[in-house]
């Protein structure tokens, strides 16, 4: 038997319910569809993003905070882990590569982040194009930032709507490299020698210099600066007296030039000088081999620092992520029951519409199983369609999140359609097959005379 | 009609020469619920192969019951309908589907064609029922039926036929499987009388010599084509006999 031509003229007869139908299935699975898709981009996002970060040292506090200042690039204000405490890591034999992250500065919502030129190559794996920087005039930019070897730039400080356009440091930075894209938030990171952060800040700048420099620091910039930031964390957003003049920038940008001629700071880079060493927000480790990794971490783990794994803060990030989840996937699954129990509804009350038809095509000589199997379809066929429609859908809308997340914090997000979003529109299909075995059987029981006499 | 007291005893039509029977109905009856009388109740009636039955009577008195059962969408409560030999009562239903597909074909008042698709899909429906693809001699079967019953193949809307052309598209639907019997209910009730004459004269001619046509009718143009016309009242065969106009023909 073919029940195709009556599941047609079923389909045509009733379209704009049958449009709504698919559509209402379509929401409901893209729902579910697009939950799972964008809760695993973000795992696998995260998990990427973490991926050079083996271990993390930093003041005691909350990891998760750490994770996100260092990792992320989320910046909030954090205890700095004194010199002494990780100066003494460059000569451990068991790490491979240990770097400083300073954070607090950025250029027009690119975080300026203070670090080794070992640490860009590191995380670049090879730069794009141009070198590392090599004095603390150049920078080296993340493969998102819109500048250009050879361009120049303002830092200022603190971030996003605390940023003051006009309350910059007076530093002019060189671009001279830009590393490749890594696909984690730091592709929109600035990448700077610590010592430069340390010298905006008017701190220690991690090795001895020539006595004297303190005379060539007289700007008032530098002593405002010195004043506001000396017993205060780096990373603090503290906009701090800055008197805010209009021709302060103009001062500023005298100041810088004054910099540039006979600069004090000649070095860049371990190794530091431990007396010298100013605190900073985290360091990051990559320990030569596994069981170095663990002795890393408990011989950090002190009253005045603390070392974790990243990847293990992730993991409880992800569990919290996965109850938020599981709830959210809680509330799709019952969206979807209703839009089940409205349609089958809807389709019972359209069944009455259709009894006489079927009544008619029993006394043509159509058997039972003909009309079940016509019923069927027509329900199976909606149910598939918005399925299918709904899978599209969620992807295109998981993608849409992605994108725009990865454009907020640079961290690749790639949401697609995984052997879970297959399994859940399946399972919605499946649920869809049986439940319309429900209309098909009831008219498939309907007594074909009643319903022919039936007007 | 003195014949009549003769007549209201259904069994006195086989006192006539009995040459080839197609239907025996004994004994039949037809109750809902124990306590009220029946719907119908015949005791015995034979209907020859290729004779045309007009069936009248007024509003619920069996007719369209009587329909259903012989075609075996209805069960009797008591009785045998016997096709050809075979009591389909005793028929499992999937049998009598079967067997109803292959043996009869139904006409409606009211043409039940499905709108949506085309008049010769609507002749074509019932090969939906057996297999999965149409083969060249039904489709072929199907263009010339529509050919016959005057609704040109170009015609591609069902429900822009006028009503009397949806009532041929039924009439050949009904002949696709070239079934010896045709079932119809009131087929001219809802037609104008222009309609009616055509459908009436589709019904008859396409019938052929061969073929049995039953059918229920207040139209005496229907009643008139009839070779036999029973009468039902209150669900009892008041009346069995040869068309007065054909015995006039034929006498
Ligand atoms: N399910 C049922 N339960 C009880 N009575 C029924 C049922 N179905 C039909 N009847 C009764 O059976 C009787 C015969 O009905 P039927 O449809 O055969 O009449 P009819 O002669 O075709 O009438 P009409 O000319 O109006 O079509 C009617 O009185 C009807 O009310
Ligand atoms: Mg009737």
């Amino acid at each position: 038997m073919n029940p195709f031509p009556i599941v047609m003229a079923s389909l045509k007869r009733h379209w704009i319910m049958n449009i709504l139908f698919v559509l209402l299935i379509a929401v409901a699975v893209a729902i579910g569809v697009g939950l799972t898709a964008q809760e695993r981009a973000l795992r696998q996002g995260s998990a990427q993003a973490a991926d050079k970060f083996d271990i993390l040292i930093a003041a005691p506090g909350s990891q998760t905070e750490i994770v996100m200042n260092s990792i992320f690039l989320q910046h909030s204000a954090i205890n700095l882990l004194d010199g002494p405490y990780w100066g003494k890591l460059f000569d451990d034999p068991r790490v491979e590569i240990a770097a400083p992250l300073a954070f607090g500065d950025s250029w027009k919502g690119h975080s300026i982040v203070g670090s080794t030129p070992q640490f860009v190559t590191y995380l670049s794996g090879g730069l794009a194009s141009g070198h590392v920087f090599e004095t603390i005039e150049q920078a080296v930019v993340g493969a998102a930032v819109p500048l250009a070897i050879g361009d120049e730039f303002e830092p200022s400080h603190g971030h996003g709507p605390e940023e003051v356009l006009d309350h910059h440091h007076g530093a002019e930075l060189h671009v001279v490299g830009k590393m490749q894209p890594t696909g984690t938030p730091w592709d929109s990171a600035i990448i700077v020698a610590v010592e430069q952060v340390w010298d905006l800040h008017a701190l220690p700048t991690g090795h001895h210099e020539p006595a004297g420099d303190e005379h060539d620091h007289d700007g008032s910039e530098a002593h405002e600066d010195h004043e506001d930031h000396e017993h205060e964390e780096a990373n603090t957003h503290d906009d701090g007296d800055h008197d805010h003049a209009t021709d302060h920038d103009e001062d500023a940008h005298d100041h810088a030039h004054e910099h540039d001629g006979d600069h004090h700071v000649t070095r860049i880079g371990p190794p530091f000088d431990l007396d010298e060493l100013p605190g900073v927000p985290a360091i990051v480790v990559r320990p030569k081999s596994v069981a170095a990794a663990y002795t890393i971490r408990s011989d950090y783990r002190t009253d005045h620092s603390t070392a974790f794994f990243p990847a293990e803060v992730l993991v409880e990030m992800y569990r919290l992520l996965g109850n938020a989840g599981s709830v959210m996937r809680a509330m799709a699954l019952g969206s979807q029951a209703l839009v089940v129990a409205a349609i089958l509804a809807a389709i019972l009350a359209l069944m009455q519409l259709y009894r006489k038809q079927f009544a008619v095509l029993r006394a043509l000589g159509a058997p039972r199983s003909y009309v079940f199997s016509a019923i069927w379809s027509y329900v199976s066929l909606l149910v598939i369609t918005g399925a299918i429609c709904g899978l599209g859908l969620g992807w295109m809308v998981a993608q849409s999140v992605s994108r725009i997340f990865t454009a907020e914090t640079g961290m690749a997000m790639q949401a697609s359609l995984g052997s879970s979003e297959l399994m859940l529109a399946g399972g919605f299909v499946i649920i869809g097959l049986i439940l319309a075995t429900l209309p098909a059987f009831l008219l498939y029981r309907r007594p074909v005379v009643s319903a022919l006499r039936g007007s | 009609m003195s014949a009549l007291s003769d007549l209201s005893m259904p069994s006195s039509n086989l006192s006539e020469p009995v040459s080839d029977v197609l239907l025996r109905i004994e004994e039949l009856s037809l109750h809902y619920g124990k306590n009220q009388p029946p719907v119908l109740q015949i005791g015995n009636l034979a209907i020859d192969r290729g004779q045309t039955v007009g069936i009248s009577g007024p509003s619920g008195s069996g007719k369209s019951s009587l329909l259903y059962l012989i075609s075996g969408l209805l069960k009797p409560s008591h009785g045998k309908i016997i096709w050809n030999g075979t009591d389909i009562t005793t028929l499992g239903e999937g049998e009598t589907d079967r067997w109803r597909r292959k043996s009869i074909g139904f006409v409606f008042q009211d043409f039940h064609l499905i709108d949506e698709v085309t008049p010769l899909d609507n002749v074509l429906i019932p090969a939906s029922f057996i297999g999965w693809r149409i083969n060249d001699a039904t489709r072929k079967r199907a263009h010339e039926l529509l050919d016959q019953v005057g609704v040109p193949l170009a015609r591609k809307s069902t429900s822009d036929l006028s009503r009397g052309e949806q009532q041929r598209v039924a009439i050949a639907r009904a002949l696709l499987f070239d079934p010896p019997v045709i079932l119809a209910d009131e087929p001219t009730a809802s037609l104008d009388d222009a309609a009616s004459k055509t459908a009436t004269e589709t019904l008859f001619s396409l019938a052929g010599s061969n073929r049995t046509i039953i059918t229920v009718s207040h139209d005496q143009d229907v009643i008139d084509r009839c070779g036999r016309v029973l009468r039902f009242d209150k669900g009892a065969l008041i009346d069995d006999s040869a068309n007065i106009k054909e015995k006039a023909e034929l006498a």
